[in-house]
């Protein structure tokens, strides 16, 4: 089944994103989508000005809760309006909006319910070699628990269809959420695939996202929710 | 019987514990099963401090240690432990409890500018 423009629901998790979100929902625009949800999560600066001002729905947490948190927010959002798919994105112009287009069509042929961007297939990416190194650690540590091999397990470029939306009910607030949307998946028998999807990384965005020690946190969490929860 | 400083101390802090809780109970600012566990866990505790040795060859034969002393200090950590790994599930459960409630808040308001096309 075509995936239709219309039926896309863009996710912008934002935590004082001001100085870019503008540029960001205005790319995504022109590449035809018009469905575009900005969760401001608790940001101190102009982010859901800018937002709102672009035209982009702005669902705000009062209190910053986590990128984890605010992507929940956005798909429960989507469940609510009844939206069939919703592309997650990151808000600092990391990610290319052409390139839904590719996560669509590797959804159409593959049959798959979610589709990870993967960062690292694609040979023209300059990914920083400390990034690569931590997330191949996150990727042994999340494929711990997958029964599938996955390549890119902190992306958060991804395409949800509806049946991905509904059955998925993440739990980390954090960046967990990353992995956490693989194991989930696989438990709820969803299918998972990748693609190869470009990425931008300026100084801008390499001062975003996680670093080690976010990460190690990230990991015990992780680890508490399997075991204990 | 000779009393060591802290098997004085203890009593007479417990004593007010007991007063306290009365005064609560009366003012009916705590409830019956409330007061009766405060009060039975605060006897639990004088009753250790005036028999210390009873009560840690007590431990010690439940528990198979063969010195008591490390059977009170094993057991002390291990009840240690336990309340810290209590705490933290109410900690990480209140915490998912706020999430929960600053999302509702988002989705049930979102901003929509109905100006821009």
């Amino acid at each position: 089944m075509q995936i239709e423009k219309p039926d896309i629901l863009i996710i912008l998790p934002a935590y004082n994103e001001g100085s870019m979100i503008e540029e960001v929902i205005s790319k995504i625009r022109d590449e035809g989508y018009t469905n575009i949800c900005v969760v401001n999560d608790g940001s101190s600066d102009d982010t859901f000005e800018k937002s709102f001002s672009s035209g982009a729905t702005v669902l705000t947490h009062i209190k910053n809760r986590g990128a984890g948190a605010a992507v929940q927010t956005g798909i429960s959002f989507a469940r609510k309006i009844g939206f069939q798919y919703v592309v997650l994105m990151d808000s600092d112009g990391q990610h290319l909006p052409e390139d839904i287009n590719t996560l669509c069509k590797k959804m159409n042929t593959d049959f798959a319910d979610i589709v990870v961007g993967n960062r690292f297939a694609a040979k023209q990416n300059e990914i920083p070699r400390h990034r690569s190194f931590y997330n191949s650690i996150a990727n042994v540590y999340t494929n711990l628990f997958c029964k599938n091999n996955y390549i890119d397990t902190q992306s958060g470029f991804r395409l949800l269809n509806r049946k991905a939306i509904d059955n998925l009910n993440l739990k980390s607030r954090d960046f967990g959420f990353c992995s956490e949307m693989l194991i989930a998946a696989e438990r709820n028998q969803l299918q998972v695939d990748e693609t190869p999807v470009r990425v931008i990384y300026t100084e801008y965005s390499l001062g975003k996202g996680q670093n080690l020690f976010v990460g190690f946190k990230t990991a015990m969490s992780i680890f508490w929710r399997i075991v204990f929860d | 019987m000779e009393f060591r400083l802290f098997q004085i101390i203890i009593p007479l802090f417990a004593c007010i514990i007991f007063y306290r809780q009365f005064y609560r109970y009366k003012k009916s600012k705590s409830g019956g099963y409330e007061t009766i566990l405060i009060i039975s866990f605060w006897l639990g505790v004088v009753a250790i401090a005036l028999f210390p040795d009873y009560f840690s060859k007590v431990i010690a034969s439940i528990f198979g240690f063969k010195d008591n002393v490390n059977a009170v200090i094993f057991f002390s950590l291990g009840l240690l432990f336990y309340f810290q790994f209590k705490l933290y599930r109410m900690i990480r459960r209140q915490d998912k409890l706020q999430t929960d409630i600053i999302r509702k808040i988002a989705i049930d308001n979102p901003a929509e500018n109905k100006d821009r096309t």
